[in-house]
């Protein structure tokens, strides 16, 4: 098997712009505090936003984000930060994309279908592309300047470690040379409705990128989960528990995970429930825990793991250690 | 070709299409170059620039499923076409569900969308109502889709949906070519699907992509393309596994390229790079020629940029050989049903193959001068062994399939 190590995460957060951000809120504790969005009709719903960075990026003022919509800025920045760039490289990067997101550019969406509601005759050209699942993941490329295979996996907060699955398989296969797996939301007043009825935390937006590649670095991805499914067949308790006898098979010291977790639930180890502290950032949140986990690696614990517990679709989990 | 990666066939395959449901009313409509535009009834098109679309008319009934027909009721149009086309390719391949996993691979654009506007247009309303709200967001994600095609035909596996955009369908069955070709599993059950949406359709409407006259394809006036709807899925299996059971084979795959065209989020290159390279990547893997295609089945939507860049990649690609390579695109006929196009296109090339015909895209007497290629226009018979398909979306997603003929 050809190992898959990591060479570069990032993340953008409630808590913030950076992966330092998201360590320190999470080591000291620091909640993100909760925003007000406004329902058509005027009703109020907390969400955790992010705040706008100040100073603007710069590679927010390159021609293909300057109409993009927020979850593109998001999912741009945490790869870019993997890179460790905070601009687009100066040279084009043949990698692979994989972005993954469960509500997507919904921002514009409600947007556009606002227009076509009142007068689809004059709804905004502009709008339309943005809202499609992998505008944001076509803008990563662009910026990276990448004609590389680029896939949007549309799932629950699993989705981004299918993401990092497909990756290792491409780096195996040899069909990219490197791999930056994303995942990234944006809140809109639609998500925000949902997450109110369905989600038993607040809607969070941001996202988090890992990079991957065959070449050797001091932290290696060991291993990723098979799926287990949310069927009508199958209990969602006996769904998290196999998940987390796989990962306990594997040699993950994760027994305190072994009570049932709320859906929608994204652990690291090491952070725990970053769900309940971040809030549901859908698939986000898988990825801001992978990347607190390999950010824990890289501190100097000798593994981490990650587990996600799909709202509607699967439990799974992965491995990352220290090579 | 490596001696570790497995050959892949298609051991089974369902579509339904605005030609119709099933495979054998489809294989007629595409034999013949029927058409199947109309009128849009799926909403009020009255204030669009365009009301023309190609439109599925659903059986009354449902499929045959262990779904509960309460539950069947629930799913949203797409779902419903994705549940026709999936059991019609599983009782096809004559598999059995057993503990084995089966991942499910599918690729669309839209998921659930009508059950999305529904609720946006609740929210909307005075009150901001939440009865049946908690419904929409479950069955608008196409995750439950896919669980629902799990949970009607009795399997469990992965699942995984490709959204990437009009090449969702193509990228989808090559994913999971890969999965089965790598020897991660023995089959997998991949394919697209879409339905018309009001949002979508005026969003195309809106980049004045929508052809107010109907789809021509490759045409010197083409003036866009005409919004489609369906779904397909393929039985995909290792040829061992299929020749151990004794199966009908429809083809095998011989080939997959996928490629990012980075020039602009929704204009492809003028040259087709990207399309250029997916079509030299799955020929490659197949250790093929462009010589030896016999029928490439083109993205071909009939708007301006994309049928000429992909006029001119065909003949970088094709080079002298383009002259006898046979091309149409079967959007001349049911329109471009997007995520669930390449997955369409991937069954009419399979059915081509199986009945060594060629799939006709109408008349079209005054042809981009950019095709140095020759269109099938009308029905005809055609003795080949191999068939290219390609997929090219917004946001320059790019796919091409290469099929063989059955063993």
């Amino acid at each position: 098997m050809t190992p898959i190590y990591v060479h570069g995460w990032g993340a953008v957060s409630p808590v913030g712009w950076g992966i330092a951000s998201l360590v320190s809120s999470l080591t000291q504790v620091q909640r993100p505090a909760l925003t007000q969005i406004q329902r058509p009709d005027g009703f109020q719903i907390p969400v955790h936003k992010v705040a706008t960075r100040n100073p603007r990026s710069s590679f927010l003022a390159l021609p293909r984000l300057r109409r993009a919509s927020p979850i593109s800025h998001y999912i741009v920045a945490s790869a870019l930060e993997a890179f460790g760039l905070t601009d687009r490289p100066a040279e084009s990067k043949r990698v692979g994309v994989i972005c993954s997101v469960m509500g997507g550019s919904v921002v514009y969406s409600e947007k556009f279908y606002s227009e076509v509601l009142t007068e689809p005759r004059t709804a905004s050209p502009l709008l339309f592309p943005e809202t499609v699942y992998n505008a944001p993941a076509s803008h990563l490329s662009s910026i990276l300047g990448s004609t590389e295979r680029n896939y949007t996996f549309v799932a629950d907060q699993t989705g981004f470690l299918d993401g990092l699955a497909t990756a290792a398989t491409w780096l195996k296969h040899g069909i990219v040379e490197s791999c930056v797996v994303s995942g990234g939301e944006e809140v809109g007043w639609a998500t925000a409705e949902a997450g109110r009825l369905l989600s038993p935390f607040p809607i969070a937006e941001g996202a988090g990128s890992l990079l991957l590649s065959a070449q050797p670095s001091p932290i290696r991805l060991k291993m990723i989960t098979r799926s287990h499914p949310c069927l009508r067949s199958k209990s969602r308790g006996d769904v998290w528990r196999d998940m987390v006898n796989e990962l306990l098979d594997a040699g993950a010291p994760v027994s305190d995970w072994l009570p049932q977790q709320k859906s929608g639930s994204c652990l690291s180890e090491g952070s725990g429930n970053l769900t309940a502290f971040l809030g549901d950032g859908l698939a986000a949140g898988a990825a801001w825990a992978a990347a607190a986990a390999v950010a824990s690696v890289a501190r100097g614990m000798n593994s981490a793991a990650v587990g996600v517990f799909g709202s509607n679709l699967q439990a799974k989990g992965a491995i990352f250690v220290r090579d | 070709m490596p001696p570790n990666y497995r050959r892949v066939v298609v051991t089974g395959a369902g579509i339904i299409t605005p030609l119709g449901t099933g495979w054998l009313c489809n294989q007629d409509g595409f034999r013949n170059g029927k058409q199947a535009f109309g009128s849009v009834s799926l909403f009020d098109a009255s204030r669009q620039r365009t009301r023309i679309a190609a439109e599925v008319v659903l059986p009354t009934i449902p499929p045959v499923s262990r779904l509960p027909i309460r539950e069947f009721n629930r799913i949203d149009r797409a779902g419903k076409m994705l549940l026709w086309a999936a059991i019609e390719a599983w009782q096809q391949s004559g598999w059995v569900a057993t503990e084995e996993e089966i991942p499910i691979v599918l690729g669309t654009t839209s998921g659930g969308m009508t059950f999305g506007q529904d609720f946006y247009r609740q929210a909307f309303g005075p009150g901001g109502s939440t009865r049946l709200q908690s419904t929409r967001i479950t069955h608008y994600q196409p995750q439950r889709q896919a669980l629902d095609v799990m949970d009607a035909i009795g399997f469990s596996g992965p699942v995984s949906i490709i959204a990437n955009a009009c090449a969702s369908g193509a990228n989808a069955i090559g994913h999971a070519f890969e999965l089965v070709r790598s020897g991660q599993y023995t089959r997998a059950l991949s394919g697209g699907y879409d339905g018309i949406s009001q949002l979508v359709y005026a969003g195309f409407d809106s980049l004045l992509a929508l052809s107010p006259t109907g789809a021509r394809p490759f045409h010197l006036r083409r003036d866009g393309l005409t919004l489609g709807e369906g779904a397909a899925v393929l039985c995909l299996e290792e040829l061992d596994s299929a020749l151990h059971r004794g199966s009908k084979i429809h083809g095998e795959i011989l080939g997959y390229g996928s490629a990012t065209d980075i020039s602009h989020l929704t204009q492809p290159h003028p040259d087709g790079d990207a399309a250029l390279a997916t079509m030299q990547a799955a020929c490659k893997m197949a250790r093929v020629e462009p010589g030896e295609i016999g029928y490439l089945n083109a993205h071909g939507t009939g708007t301006l940029l994309n049928d000429s860049s992909e006029a001119r990649a065909i003949a970088r690609w094709a080079g002298d050989d383009a002259k006898n390579l046979q091309v149409s695109s079967t959007k001349a006929g049911i329109g471009h049903s997007l995520g669930a196009a390449g997955a369409i296109e991937a069954v009419v090339c399979l059915m081509a193959l199986a009945g060594q015909w060629l799939p006709p895209q109408g008349p079209t007497d005054d042809v981009d001068p950019n095709c140095n290629f020759p269109l099938v226009v009308r029905p005809q018979a055609h003795e080949f062994n191999l068939a290219l398909s390609n997929s090219f979306g917004f946001g320059g997603a790019n796919a091409s399939l290469l099929f063989g003929k059955r063993i």
